[in-house]
């Protein structure tokens, strides 16, 4: 970048009008390609998973970041986190984030260890107003059990299909709740590690809050109860089209809407046959 | 969003209406910082009339309360409605701030903490 660039950035301020954030252009272009370059391009682990992304940021700068981390030829990650705020700030913390997060988890450290030692070095490393909520599963796929930890983040849903799954564990439909908080809050997390059995055919749906916070023009939010009825609805579909399709379902509820949509981030992970 | 301002004393009381998100925060996060920055060190955060809040939402408080906290100042929360607690509970800052269910009993706190202070002081 021309070295005169950022100056000329501050002199432009694009947004003039009351209640809309202010930016460079300049800031604005940054933290959109700090945020492309974050996203992963392609996943791990095809044998056993089929993952479907859907990804939509607002209409300035997006705060949500999910992705896939093979951690050995067992083991394979989830994760799906959203950053507070709408600012390069934000951006930058989200790399710091996602970064830490994917170098304790190819460290193949205890799953609480991940969260906790990611907050430390957040606590060291970025600004005290920022926080980020994160779902973090990691698959054992031997076996097929998911553990889990939620640092504040929206509960994933977890959808059965299959009718062989023992009585104990069937269940159509149930939320992957564990308690938890935000990182980059207080020093010492309160956190809780849970472990589920996964079997051929569940559904995974892991995604940030602009998907059910999305609002149609009475400023009826869209809600946990649609979702689970759209997961229900399309479950037949393979991962990225249930994905599309519920992109577009919550983009067609809100058209109408005169409140600017928040991001919206999803995984969709289909469980395959196991062996 | 509108933000009312009144005193009780020493302890500014805010009363917010309306949506707290990524767009109407910074007027929100303005307002506190001025009156942090005239010196007051004592807020309530009174929701009543809120019925949406974001994590950008969430950011401010939590800069209020860390910002607070180092200068021996305290920021209290009260008069929430389920929508609101719901998004703060999921996060985990129920288990941070201090919520509670009027402002009045929130004052009281502040009101007690004062009492017990003098009463450390003369002993």
């Amino acid at each position: 970048m021309p070295e005169f660039a950022p100056k000329l950035g501050k002199l432009f301020r694009i947004f003039e009008k009351p209640g809309e954030p202010s930016f460079t252009v300049s800031e604005l272009e940054l933290a959109r390609e700090i945020q492309a370059h974050l996203l992963p391009k392609a996943f791990p682990s095809a044998d056993h998973t089929e993952i479907g992304t859907l990804y939509q940021p607002s209409k300035y700068i997006g705060g949500d970041f999910y992705d896939v981390i093979q951690i050995d030829d067992r083991k394979i990650a989830f994760v799906i986190g959203d950053v507070s705020g709408k600012s390069l700030h934000a951006a930058l913390f989200m790399t710091q984030c996602l970064t830490l997060l994917k170098v304790f988890i190819k460290m193949d450290l205890n799953i609480l260890k991940i969260i906790e030692k990611t907050n430390q070095m957040l606590f060291e490393l970025a600004k005290t107003d920022m926080f980020a909520t994160v779902f973090l599963g990691i698959y054992d796929i031997h076996y097929h059990q998911l553990s889990y930890v939620n640092a504040g983040h929206n509960p994933p849903l977890l959808m059965r299909t299959s009718v062989e799954i023992p009585a104990k564990d069937y269940h159509p439909m149930t939320m992957l709740t564990a308690e938890g908080m935000a990182l980059n809050c207080i020093t010492h997390m309160v956190l809780e590690e849970k472990r589920i059995q996964l079997y051929e055919g569940d559904i995974l749906l892991l995604y940030t809050d602009g998907l059910i916070e999305a609002c149609n023009e009475f400023e009826e939010i869209f809600g946990e109860a649609k979702l689970k009825g759209l997961v229900t609805e399309l479950k037949d579909l393979p991962s990225q089209e249930m994905a599309q399709k519920i992109l577009e379902r919550i983009q067609g509820y809100s058209k109408s809407s005169q409140i600017e949509p928040d991001d919206m981030a999803a995984l969709v992970i289909k469980l395959k046959e196991v062996a | 969003m509108d933000i009312q301002t009144k005193k009780a004393g020493e302890v500014i009381v805010l009363e917010i209406g309306g949506r707290i998100d990524a767009f109407t925060c910074e007027k929100l996060e303005s307002e506190l910082h001025s009156i942090m920055n005239a010196g007051k060190l004592k807020f309530i955060v009174n929701f009543e009339k809120a019925n949406y809040i974001s994590s950008s939402g969430l950011r401010v408080f939590l800069g209020a309360y860390k910002k607070l906290s180092e200068n021996k100042g305290q920021i209290k929360f009260s008069n929430m409605p389920d929508p609101v607690l719901k998004v703060f509970a999921l996060a985990g800052f129920d288990k941070i701030f201090e919520i509670y269910s009027t402002e009045k009993e929130a004052l009281e706190e502040f009101n007690e903490k004062v009492a017990e202070s003098k009463k450390q002081n003369y002993a």
